[in-house]
């Protein structure tokens, strides 16, 4: 049914600029969505098992950003990106796991921890050093500066993937934020979504806004517009009944040309 | 339904809206229903399927439907990656009214199935809804009756309509409803022992809670002062006959729920 009425209803939101989420499993994965749309970015976020390259290439995102996970890339059938994401000239930004394995897949080297106290786990606040500009943190984080940023990892990237070069260092990962620049690939460590990193926000925002040229049109004004207007195409001159709130209070009539003039 | 309630939505549709809104008072049936029914879960079920009875009756009356409206958002539709079920991903099928649609084999309209709460509340100022509409507090689908533990009685639900009506007004007053996600009145099964002017009383405990949450995964009681809560006890005491006692519930969830059932 779920499918059904997806059928019925084509996507309009997908006329704005729009960002694809894959995600790998982190609790946090809808503070990603919720961070983008609150700039102005339509996204979707889909499980990294359930995402073709048929199906990304039709969706057509400005930009592909790889949630965080809690999966290690040392383990045996451990998720993996869609290998098209890094094949359709798109900027890509890998969160945590996201980074760790865009590295793998990209030639690079994830190590995981040698023992519970060699330094390399990083739980909760912790601080990045940054050591090189970037777009992704234009306006925001200046090279020498550290920078407040909400850690969660074992496992950290050892040895960069070509074309890439670091921008940021921690203590427990020495390459905390990574980024190709010519491809417009970026990898960070911690979780820019939560708000514990502090300036996270402008991270993607940068991200969406500067580097894939997202125009921040998505807003509820015109939502509102191509909201009505798609429940005129679906429901036609039909009845519609809805019940309102916990009570079951409702309404008959032609929906969609009358109740929302 | 809480106090006034009813009137309020009948209001804002027939006369604000000028959508001829059917209200149908089904409280003798669900009362009927549930009348000696203590266990949670029964409580649940039965309100459930009594709800999907009256629904479907209200809408052969009007001569069948051809289309569901309901208000589902965008985390009740993101299918939820899940490692411990094998490669497949785990789909929520999410259904405000469960069950009804292929019963009364209807398509759905869900106009908000892609947003989040807060861009449902922007989308309501974009439309013109009254703000208090916008930010009313969540609430359950089974109402009060989960607000009451152990069997559901006319006499029971007028008393707790009126300390909740009272509780609420209080936070309102005070300006601390939109700091809170949710607060509302429990009623307990339990009498006390009291002593009011020369007599003795022996009367329901009245419990009640305020939390706050960003997601209402999560949430922590609300720190009220002292003195806030006295006002409330001081006022529910003296205005609703039936309770001679009144308790703050300080449980975070977790380990607690939200709800009490």
């Amino acid at each position: 049914m779920e499918n059904a009425s997806q059928t019925l209803t084509p996507n309009v939101n997908l006329n704005h600029d729009h960002i694809l989420i894959l995600d790998f499993g982190s609790q946090v994965t809808q503070l990603i969505a919720r961070r983008l749309r609150e700039s102005g970015v339509y996204c979707e976020i889909w499980p990294f098992n359930d995402a073709d390259e048929l199906k990304i290439k039709a969706y057509n995102p400005k930009g592909i950003i790889l949630s965080g996970g809690p999966c290690s890339v040392l383990d045996d059938d451990s998720p993996r990106a869609p290998t098209c994401v890094f094949e359709m000239g798109v900027p890509v930004l890998g969160i945590c796991y996201g980074q760790q394995t865009m590295v793998q897949q990209l030639g690079g080297v994830v190590e995981g921890e040698v023992n519970k106290t060699d330094g390399s786990r990083e739980f909760g606040r912790a601080f990045v050093e940054l050591t090189s500009e970037s777009p992704l943190f234009k306006g925001s984080w200046k090279k020498g500066a550290k920078e407040q940023v909400w850690m969660s990892h074992g496992d950290h990237v050892a040895k960069l993937p070509e074309g890439f070069s670091p921008v940021a260092k921690s203590e427990g990962a020495p390459f905390a934020v990574i980024a190709n620049e010519e491809k417009k690939f970026y990898g960070v460590q911690f979780h820019p979504e939560v708000v514990h990193t502090l300036h996270g926000a402008e991270l993607y925002k940068n991200f969406t806004h500067n580097i894939c040229g997202c125009s921040g049109d998505w807003t509820m004004a015109s939502f509102r517009e191509e909201a009505i207007a798609k429940i005129r195409a679906q429901v036609g001159k039909a009845k519609v009944v809805c019940g309102l709130s916990g009570g079951w209070i409702k309404r008959h009539g032609r929906f969609a040309s009358r109740s929302y003039r | 339904m809480r106090m006034g309630e009813s009137e309020q939505v009948v209001d804002l549709f027939r006369n604000h809206y000028n959508i001829p809104l059917i209200h149908e008072d089904a409280s003798e049936l669900f009362l009927g229903k549930l009348n000696g029914v203590s266990d949670p879960e029964t409580k649940r079920k039965i309100i459930g399927g009594t709800f999907i009875d009256v629904f479907d009756e209200c809408a052969k009356r009007i001569g069948g439907a051809d289309f569901l409206a309901q208000g589902t958002l965008y985390p009740d539709v993101i299918e939820s990656v899940s490692f411990t079920g094998g490669p497949s991903v785990t789909i929520k099928s999410h259904h405000n009214v469960g069950g009804l649609p292929a019963r009364m084999k209807m398509k759905l309209v869900e106009p908000m199935r892609e947003l989040f709460k807060d861009e449902v509340r922007e989308l309501g100022r974009e439309l013109g809804m009254p703000e208090d509409f916008i930010r009313r507090h969540p609430f359950p689908g089974p109402g009060l009756a989960i607000r009451m533990p152990g069997d559901i009685t006319p006499e029971k639900l007028n008393i707790l309509r009126q300390a909740d009506a009272i509780y609420i007004d209080e936070i309102k007053k005070a300006g601390l409803y939109d700091e809170i996600w949710q607060a509302f009145a429990v009623l307990l099964p339990v009498k006390t022992v009291g002593v009011m002017g020369d007599g003795r009383t022996y009367e329901y405990v009245c419990a009640i809670r305020a939390v706050t949450s960003t997601d209402g995964m999560t949430a922590d009681s609300y720190p009220f002062t002292h003195e806030f809560l006295g006002r409330v006890m001081n006022r529910i005491i003296n205005e609703v006959k039936g309770i001679n006692r009144v308790v703050y519930d300080i449980t975070s969830k977790p380990p607690g729920t939200i709800e009490w059932e």
